[in-house]
């Protein structure tokens, strides 16, 4: 016979870990928002990367964390109540550690959010600004070559672009 | 509240990547103008202010503030631009003198039939001809007749030297007149420059400009620059300030009692002369004092050698009319050397005889052919065509070291410039690579931006409830 980890304290847990992985991905998007600033487009693909793997794992756990209150509560109904409300049902002093791990959780989600709103402004931002600059260069390609680099002109194919 | 933070950011990252699109159109424009630099924008996160809460309560340093543009800055290598001026100076140089140097090479036209070297040896000949029929009318017209050829082979050679040295002489006006145009406006441009800086307005192109300016004094004075405490250039020419910020000192050119009255580049303010040590201005000073000037002394004291030689053998000889005491060549320089009148028009008068009524006697006649072959030149130690022959053959090492030197030197200096152009000049081609670069990490980062945002909904409702 397996002995089974009690909810209470898988359910505190995957709250001690999301808190874990949402400062991490706090200090990302910060990351994230310096370079945006700074047009460090060397920079971006690795926090991109960073982003999606901490995100998926966030997911992973919260779907871990759904099944545990529905473990603790007993039906799927009462697991879709407010966590605080079911946190309020767990025995001292698991039912205050609880308690202090989601409000530092909401902080931390808070402050993620107004860094990611940020963000998506300054992408749109930089898509428009590169777009711009392309259709400038695009006026500067010689006929005889297409934008993606192919020849348009059978006969001119060999000649070095400035020819 | 958090989403007016972020529209703040937003404005702030719209105003200032404004500027980026309106450099790169100005950097695009300017891919093919002669000394452009490429510019690029500089941005800096707006700093938070000294408040320690902002709007919800926020802590202000956990808030992005934004972006703001901290100057547009000029792609240039100061190192590269001493090292390429360094290489122009000697380039303008080598090519002025190989261009000088193939221009004297054509006056002497040697080897040719019409060069000095063959109607020397045409004129000796004539008379070893006239040794043999001294009584023929027509032997005596035809050695006169090669005399004028060779007088007039050394007048042409000797006027177009000199007027080869009077153009290198002229053009000093021109190239300082250029020179003086040139510091005029870098002083001009340091003080403009000086007063953007001070304001804190971009003076980018004007820096090119100054640039290019002393690029070009480089190839034309062998100027050489620096930067005093102040940011503004000063220029010298050897160790003289030409440029001393907003300052310039015109130059001038005077004749030099002491080198033929040529001319001298000198400060139009006091006189006092200039050392060139490379470039346009040097080779010109160096070739019209220089082997110009050493071929025109040849030739002079060839033809004195050759007047003086064969009067003094024709003399005292005795033309077919008794005729004695005359001179065969007049003149006294390679410029003025001519036949005398008296023989053109009377080849009898050509003095072939050593005594009175002796037509048959050739003592004289072999003695002028037999000048060609006396040791007159170098300390009596070379004919007169041999010595020639050594001046024509130093002129044309010279002038073949002078080419090549020059053909060294583009090649340097294009490598310079290319090294130069790689920091400087604006590559279309790396443009558009680094936007599509650019395009795909933005639309990478808004798809994850999105996703988190979509994750965080889910989060913010699950737990803050």
């Amino acid at each position: 016979m397996t002995t089974q980890t009690d909810p209470q304290t898988a359910i505190i847990s995957v709250l001690e870990e999301e808190q874990r992985l949402c400062t991490r991905l706090l200090a990302v998007a910060e990351a994230q928002r310096d370079a945006l600033i700074a047009q460090d487009i060397d920079t971006l693909p690795a926090l991109v990367r960073e982003m999606e793997g901490i995100g998926g794992i966030v997911e992973q756990l919260e779907a871990g964390r759904i099944l545990e209150m529905e473990r603790f509560t007993g039906s799927q109904d009462e697991a879709a109540l407010p966590l605080r409300a079911v946190l309020a049902r767990f025995p001292e002093p698991s039912r205050t550690r609880a308690e202090q791990l989601r409000e530092s959780l909401s902080d931390v989600i808070q402050r993620l959010h107004t860094v990611n709103v940020g963000n998506a402004a300054l992408a749109r931002q930089a898509l428009q600004i590169t777009d711009q600059q392309a259709h400038l260069l695009r006026a500067t390609v010689p006929v005889t070559y297409s934008t993606g680099g192919a020849p348009t002109n059978p006969e001119t194919a060999g000649r070095a672009w400035w020819a | 509240m958090p989403l007016s933070v972020g529209l703040d950011t937003a404005v702030s990252g719209l105003r200032v990547a404004q500027y980026s699109v309106d450099t790169a159109a100005h950097n695009i424009a300017n891919a093919d103008t002669e000394g452009y630099s490429r510019q690029e924008v500089m941005q800096r996160a707006v700093p938070p202010p000294r408040s320690r809460y902002g709007a919800g309560g926020v802590p202000y340093q956990q808030i992005g503030h934004g972006v703001e543009m901290s100057g547009v800055r000029r792609l240039r290598d100061a190192l590269l631009d001493t090292q390429y001026r360094d290489v122009r100076g000697r380039h303008d140089e080598y090519l002025a003198r190989s261009s000088a140097l193939d221009q004297t090479e054509v006056i002497i036209n040697e080897p040719s039939d019409q060069g000095l070297q063959a109607r020397l040896s045409e004129f000796f000949n004539s008379f070893k001809d006239l040794a043999t029929q001294p009584e023929s009318v027509a032997a005596r017209a035809a050695t006169v007749e090669e005399g004028v050829t060779l007088a007039s082979a050394f007048n042409r050679t000797a006027n177009m030297l000199a007027y080869q040295r009077e153009s290198l002489d002229v053009s000093l006006d021109m190239k300082v007149a250029d020179i003086n145009a040139k510091t005029t406006e870098v002083a001009s441009l340091n003080k403009e420059i000086h007063r953007m800086s001070v304001t804190g307005a971009s003076a980018n192109d004007l820096l090119d400009r100054r640039d290019l300016l002393l690029d070009d004094l480089a190839g034309l004075a062998g100027a050489t620059s620096k930067l005093d405490d102040q940011g503004m250039v000063q220029v010298f020419v050897g160790d003289d300030l030409i440029v001393d910020g907003v300052d310039s000192f015109a130059l001038t050119t005077q004749p030099d009692p002491g080198n033929n009255n040529l001319r001298q580049v000198v400060f139009a303010d006091g006189a006092a002369p200039l050392d060139f040590t490379s470039g346009e201005v040097f080779a010109t000073i160096a070739v019209r004092d220089g082997e110009v000037s050493d071929m025109i002394a040849s030739i002079d004291t060839l033809a004195e050698t050759l007047i003086t030689a064969i009067n003094d053998a024709h003399q005292g000889g005795y033309g077919l009319n008794n005729v004695t005491g005359l001179d065969f060549f007049e003149g006294d320089s390679a410029a003025t050397i001519k036949v005398n009148e008296t023989l053109r028009g009377s080849p009898e008068s050509l003095a072939t005889s050593a005594r009175p009524d002796e037509p048959g006697n050739t003592t004289v006649a072999v003695a002028l052919a037999a000048v060609g072959d006396q040791k007159l030149m170098s300390g009596g130690t070379a004919t007169l065509n041999d010595a020639y022959a050594m001046d024509v053959a130093k002129l044309g090492i010279a002038s073949r070291q002078s080419t090549l030197l020059a053909e060294n030197q583009v090649a340097l200096l294009g490598h310079v410039d290319n090294v130069r152009q790689s920091v400087s000049g604006v590559a279309i081609d790396e443009e558009m690579a680094n936007l599509i670069k650019g395009q795909k990490a933005y639309q990478a980062s808004a798809k994850a931006i999105s996703a988190i945002d979509e994750m965080l909904d889910t989060l913010i409702n699950r737990t803050l409830r």
